[in-house]
C-alpha cells in the first residue's frame, strides 16, 4: 500500500506526500500525490487516476481524516492525475476542484458538472487553503496546453506536476540521492512529453524568482537543497520535443 | 458533511481506530507505571495490584491487537467499496446506452464483490463484539484496581487509585466509542 511521509511542518501547516505503491500493477504508472494542509483544512494535488483511488484514500486516511479534504487541485487533464474525480465526488459531493480553464468541459468526463471545477485562469492565481496563500502558477504547454502548478509561499515547495517527473524503479528512495543517476531516468520522458522550447524556458525563469527549497513532481523522486537549483539549470539546456530513434 | 458513499462509515471506523490506538498506548503507559510502583513493594500487600497491572497491560495490547483488525478490515472495505461504485456507474451508463448483455455481466461482477465486501463487514462486526466484551472486561478489571489500590498506603494509595481510576475512565471512552459504531453500522445497513 501506498505510504504518507511528511515533507514539512510549520505550526498547523504541512506538506504531505503519499507515494510508492508496492501493490500497483505494473500496467499502471506510480504517482505522487501531495496533500497541502492548515489545520483541518486541506488540498490534495493530482489525486491520481480511479485504479489507484482505493491505495491512496487508505494511505491517506491512516494520517488524517479524509473528510478534511476540501479541494483537489488537477495540474492538468490526464486520467493519471484527476480520473478518481468521480469516486471523490462519491464521497464528498461538496469537494472542488481547481484546474485550467481549458479542461473544464473535459474533465466532467470523468465525473462532477459544472459546480464541481473552479476554472484557473492562464497567469494562474490564489489559492486559500484555511489560512495558507497557495499560488497557482502557470506551467502552459509543460506538457498539457493549459496546465499550472502549485506554490506556497510560506514553505517555498512547489508542486511541478510532470515537470521532474522520473520514471524510477520500485523501491526508489522518495527525495534524490544521486542527482546524474536519477536525471537519466527523467531524461527521455522530458525530451518528449514537454513540446516547447519557449515553455520550457519561460517556467526556469519564474522557478528561479520563485526560488523553491523543494520541486515535488507528480512522478518519481522529490528534488530538494542544491538538485533544485541542478535541474532547474539542466532543464533550462535540455533540448525538448525530441522523437527518440527507435 | 452530505456523503454519498459507504466510505464515510468506513472513514468513521478508521477515524475511531486512531482513537484507540491512541488510548491503548495510554492505558499500556499508566499500566506499565502502576506495575513499576507496586513492584518496589516487597511485602505481598501490593501483589494483587501487580497482577491487575499486568492485566491492565494484556488489556492495551489487546486493544491495540483490535485496532489493527479494524484498520486491516477498513483498507479491505474501500477497494470493495469504491468496485462497488464503480461498477454501479458504469451499469447506469451501459443501461442508458441499452448494452443489456454487458450491463447484465457486470451486474453479475458487483454481485460477487458484494459478496466479499459483506465478509469485510462481517469481520468489522466481529471487531466490534470484541471490543464490546473487550470494555465489559475493563470495567471488571478497573474495579478490582481499585479495590487492590485501597491495599496500599500513602502516596502508593495516591497513585494507583488514580491510575484504576484512569483506566477506568479510558475503558469506558473505548466501549461507548464501539457502541456509536454499532449504531452507525446498523443505520448503514
Amino acid at each position: 500500500m501506498k505510504k504518507m511521509v511528511t515533507l514539512h511542518e510549520k505550526g498547523s501547516r504541512s506538506w504531505k506526500v503519499i507515494a510508492r505503491d508496492p501493490a500497483r500493477p505494473n500496467h499502471l504508472i506510480d504517482t505522487n500525490e501531495y496533500l497541502i494542509s492548515d489545520g483541518a483544512t486541506s488540498l490534495l494535488t493530482d489525486p491520481g487516476g480511479q485504479e489507484i483511488f482505493p491505495a491512496v484514500f487508505s494511505a491517506l486516511s491512516e494520517g488524517v481524516d479524509p473528510r478534511q479534504v476540501q479541494w483537489l487541485f488537477s495540474s492538468h487533464q490526464d486520467p493519471d492525475v484527476i480520473s478518481s474525480l468521480a469516486l471523490w465526488l462519491d464521497f464528498n459531493p461538496a469537494i472542488r476542484c481547481y484546474t485550467s480553464w481549458m479542461w473544464c468541459t473535459f474533465i466532467p468526463h470523468f465525473g462532477g458538472d459544472e459546480r464541481t471545477l473552479i476554472p484557473l485562469a492562464d497567469p494562474g492565481g490564489p489559492i486559500t487553503v484555511g489560512t495558507l496563500e497557495l499560488r497557482a502558477v502557470p506551467a502552459h504547454f509543460l506538457h498539457s496546453p493549459g496546465n499550472h502548478h502549485l506554490f506556497d509561499p510560506d514553505s517555498r515547495i512547489l508542486f511541478t506536476g510532470d515537470v521532474g517527473a522520473a520514471l524510477v524503479p520500485p523501491g526508489a528512495p522518495l527525495f534524490v540521492e544521486d542527482f546524474d543517476a536519477h536525471i537519466a531516468l527523467a531524461r527521455g520522458f522530458h525530451q518528449r512529453w514537454m513540446g516547447s522550447a519557449d515553455a520550457k524556458t519561460a517556467w526556469c525563469k519564474l522557478a528561479r524568482e520563485l526560488e523553491p527549497r523543494m520541486l515535488c513532481p507528480q512522478h518519481g523522486a522529490i528534488y530538494r537543497g542544491d538538485d533544485v537549483k541542478r535541474f532547474i539549470d539542466w532543464f533550462d539546456a535540455l533540448e525538448v520535443g525530441k522523437v527518440r530513434a527507435a | 458533511m452530505a456523503s454519498t458513499s459507504g466510505l464515510n462509515l468506513i472513514v468513521e471506523f478508521n477515524e475511531a481506530s486512531k482513537e484507540m490506538e491512541s488510548k491503548a498506548f495510554e492505558v499500556r503507559l499508566r499500566a506499565l507505571d502502576a506495575l513499576v510502583r507496586s513492584a518496589k513493594d516487597r511485602t505481598l500487600t501490593l501483589a494483587g495490584f501487580r497482577e491487575v497491572s499486568s492485566q491492565m497491560r494484556c488489556w492495551g495490547d489487546d486493544l491495540t491487537a483490535i485496532v489493527v483488525r479494524l484498520r486491516k478490515a477498513c483498507a479491505a472495505s474501500v477497494v470493495a467499496e469504491c468496485v462497488v461504485q464503480a461498477l454501479k456507474r458504469r451499469q447506469v451508463l451501459l443501461r442508458t446506452a441499452r448494452c443489456d448483455a454487458a450491463e447484465q455481466r457486470l451486474r453479475a461482477r458487483e454481485a460477487a464483490v458484494i459478496a466479499e465486501r459483506s465478509t469485510h463487514t462481517s469481520t468489522l462486526r466481529a471487531t466490534l463484539e470484541d471490543l464490546r466484551l473487550l470494555g465489559l472486561m475493563a470495567a471488571a478489571l478497573s474495579r478490582t484496581a481499585m479495590i487492590e489500590a485501597t491495599s496500599a498506603i500513602g502516596e502508593d494509595r495516591t497513585v494507583l487509585m488514580l491510575a484504576a481510576r484512569e483506566f477506568g475512565e479510558q475503558a469506558a471512552d473505548v466501549l461507548e466509542r464501539g457502541r456509536g459504531l454499532e449504531r452507525s453500522a446498523r443505520e448503514a445497513a
